[in-house]
């Protein structure tokens, strides 16, 4: 095999080929490998009754996503498109597989496919194989991706189609009129599985248009596009929303509902960040919250709780994200990608110190993890850049990154799956 | 773009071709439940809760088909309850009894219906039987109702993994407030755990 090699291992020219045939087999496998983790796991917690119910687990509605993936189910204006998978489901149960096998298959899918487009965002900012092959393990380990390809909810479909966006994002960072149909199939895809998730797209094509054309032009371009994906959005409303159940005037009525979150109670912006930057990749002990009107207890993530190897993944963790973040502020050929991920981490933080439930922020943490973690691997991306000893240890580290995350993580996987029966 | 840039766009028009699969998707039997109905099942006596001087009790109910805890739901004569609960994750410790007892009934449907709703301060803190109880006592529309939580550790000193909460709602005039928190304080000195 012939060809240019680039200091990260990456192959240019006559290998390019044989490389990327080799690349969509790894994406394949890896895939693959996370489904089958994902799906047994979620199989032995359906064998309780967590999918019978809602807010055993950090306050996701399973019970609520099984009937609207899977019978006649709920229009839920939060995430007004979520039905339109339910011939997914029907399928499934039509052919003869058991709900808690199809709703277990369904989400462990949706996680999956999340490791393997993120695992191609890493590839896409130049992080190299071994690196980013151990990135995507470490991701897939991680309780917030893993607890999302387990349980019944939207995160996960979230997730999915965010880490569609950064990569849709970064093959238009040099050239930002690609994609002109993608971009608006991931928006409305976004705003179809949760509404304030548009908020991305938007802040996309303004990190990528911003400095390119002048203000008007930007302004017009926005306002052009903010028309055709609203026509679209309106057509999938049409679809959508049951207006023999309900009129325009109540689904305006919900969303004004929605975005009201009312009671004293209130997580502030240290809990916000420790939960989203820390608990989302390693977790603590589980803590159980009480519910109101007899409803059982609900698990979550919410003390500083950690095992010695949890402390250690996390010390090496927030060693990385730093060196990540620390690289992403000097990185000039990436800057776009940077400066939007920034922005969205940013905008989701202030955005959950108002969105929020009764101090459930573990959820959202789903909307900002893979934009944290592909700030960290622009450190991955530097170091892929090198050889020797710098990099070994880089390598070592992420490697010893893994295993603590997967030694402190997986007992909690098993332990969240025996909770409920 | 690249290939998998491509896939992921095929995928998403997938998912739109979908929509219209939304029209033609049947209703199937629904047989989700609410979570406060399941697991619950009735034995004779209470196992872990020991009541010295008790009202009489309608019926005794426990959960204990999850590994994650143990519940134990007394139901007195007059309606009024007390439950025990027994968990093998701790409460959390940043949480003061008073906003526990928010949590668990700043949004309570009967005192909702009675047209109350207890603000975090509104919920006295004091000890019943050496725990600390954070309750709240008010009289409703029609009723006068006493609520009460308590976290405590098995082992002390120890992280709380213990509850104790209850609820008691009479019809207006036949106990006063006061009389109502005597005879619950009453009964929970006496409560012994197993």
């Amino acid at each position: 095999m012939s060809g240019d090699v680039l200091p990260g291992g990456e192959t240019v020219g006559r290998a390019a080929g044989v490389s990327r045939h080799s690349e969509l087999t790894r994406t394949a496998a890896l895939v693959v490998i996370v489904f089958f983790a994902y799906f047994v796991l979620g199989l032995r917690l359906a064998h309780g009754d967590y999918f019978r119910a809602n807010n055993f687990l950090f306050d996701y509605d399973a019970a609520t996503y099984v009937r609207t993936l899977c019978s006649a189910g709920e229009f839920i204006p939060r995430h007004p498109f979520v039905g339109a998978l339910r011939p997914v489901c029907k399928a499934a149960l039509g052919v003869g597989i058991p709900l808690p096998v199809a709703i277990s298959g369904f989400f462990a899918a949706v996680g999956a496919l999340t490791v393997g487009v993120a695992y191609r965002c890493f590839a896409s900012l130049g992080v190299a194989l071994p690196e980013r092959l151990l990135l995507a393990a470490f991701l897939a380990l991680s309780s917030c991706q893993a607890i999302n390809g387990v349980v019944a909810d939207t995160f996960g479909l979230s997730a999915l189609g965010l880490a569609a966006l950064y990569l849709i994002f970064m093959s238009r960072e040099n050239h930002p009129a690609r994609a002109p149909v993608a971009r608006y199939a991931v928006a409305a895809y976004l705003f179809g599985v949760t509404v304030t998730n548009l908020m991305q797209p938007v802040v996309a094509e303004v990190a990528l248009w911003f400095g390119r054309v002048s203000t008007r032009e930007l302004v017009r371009r926005l306002i052009l596009s903010g028309v055709v994906l609203g026509v679209i959005l309106l057509a999938g409303m049409l679809l959508c929303v049951p207006w023999d159940i309900l009129s325009p005037i109540d689904v305006l009525k919900h969303y004004k509902g929605d975005s009201e979150f009312p009671g004293p109670e209130r997580a502030g912006l240290w809990t916000i960040v420790e939960t989203f930057v820390a608990y989302a990749f390693i977790a603590p002990d589980f803590t159980m919250v009480p519910l109101s009107n007899g409803e059982p207890g609900m698990l979550d993530f919410r003390d500083f709780r950690m095992s010695g190897f949890g402390l250690a993944a996390l010390a090496l963790w927030v060693l990385l994200l730093a060196s990540g973040i620390g690289c992403a502020i000097t990185e000039r050929r990436q800057r776009r990608l940077a400066v939007f991920l920034g922005l969205v981490i940013a905008l989701n933080l202030v955005m959950h110190l108002y969105v929020q439930f009764r101090l459930s922020v573990y959820i959202y943490a789903a909307h900002v993890q893979i934009a944290i973690l592909l700030l960290a691997a622009f450190a991955l991306h530097a170091s892929s850049l090198r050889r020797g000893r710098v990099r070994a240890a880089v390598l070592t580290a992420l490697a010893a990154l893994v295993l603590l995350t997967g030694l402190n993580n997986i007992p909690r996987f098993i332990e969240m799956a025996r909770a409920i029966g | 773009m690249t290939r998998v840039a491509r896939v992921s766009l095929k995928a998403l028009a997938g998912v739109a071709l979908l929509l219209p699969g939304h029209l033609w998707a049947a209703a199937m039997a629904d047989d989700i439940r609410l979570a406060r109905t399941i697991g619950w099942r009735e034995v004779g006596e209470p196992r872990r809760l020991h009541l010295a001087a008790a009202p009489p009790i309608a019926k005794v109910e426990v959960r204990d088909r999850w590994a994650s805890r143990y519940e134990e739901r007394v139901t007195f004569v007059s309606g009024s309850y007390l439950v025990f609960e027994s968990t093998r994750y701790a409460y959390s410790a940043t949480v003061p009894l008073q906003h526990l007892f928010y949590q668990m009934f700043g949004l309570d449907e009967a005192l909702t219906a009675q047209g109350l709703q207890p603000g975090i301060a509104q919920a006295a803190v004091r000890s019943f039987g050496g725990r600390a109880t954070a309750y709240y006592v008010a009289q409703g529309k029609t009723k006068t109702c006493f609520s009460f939580a308590s976290q405590f550790a098995a082992v002390s000193p120890g992280v709380r993994d213990r509850m104790l909460s209850g609820q008691d709602c009479r019809p207006n005039g036949t106990i006063s407030a006061e009389e109502l928190v005597r005879a619950w304080g009453a009964l929970l000195d006496g409560i012994q755990i197993r």
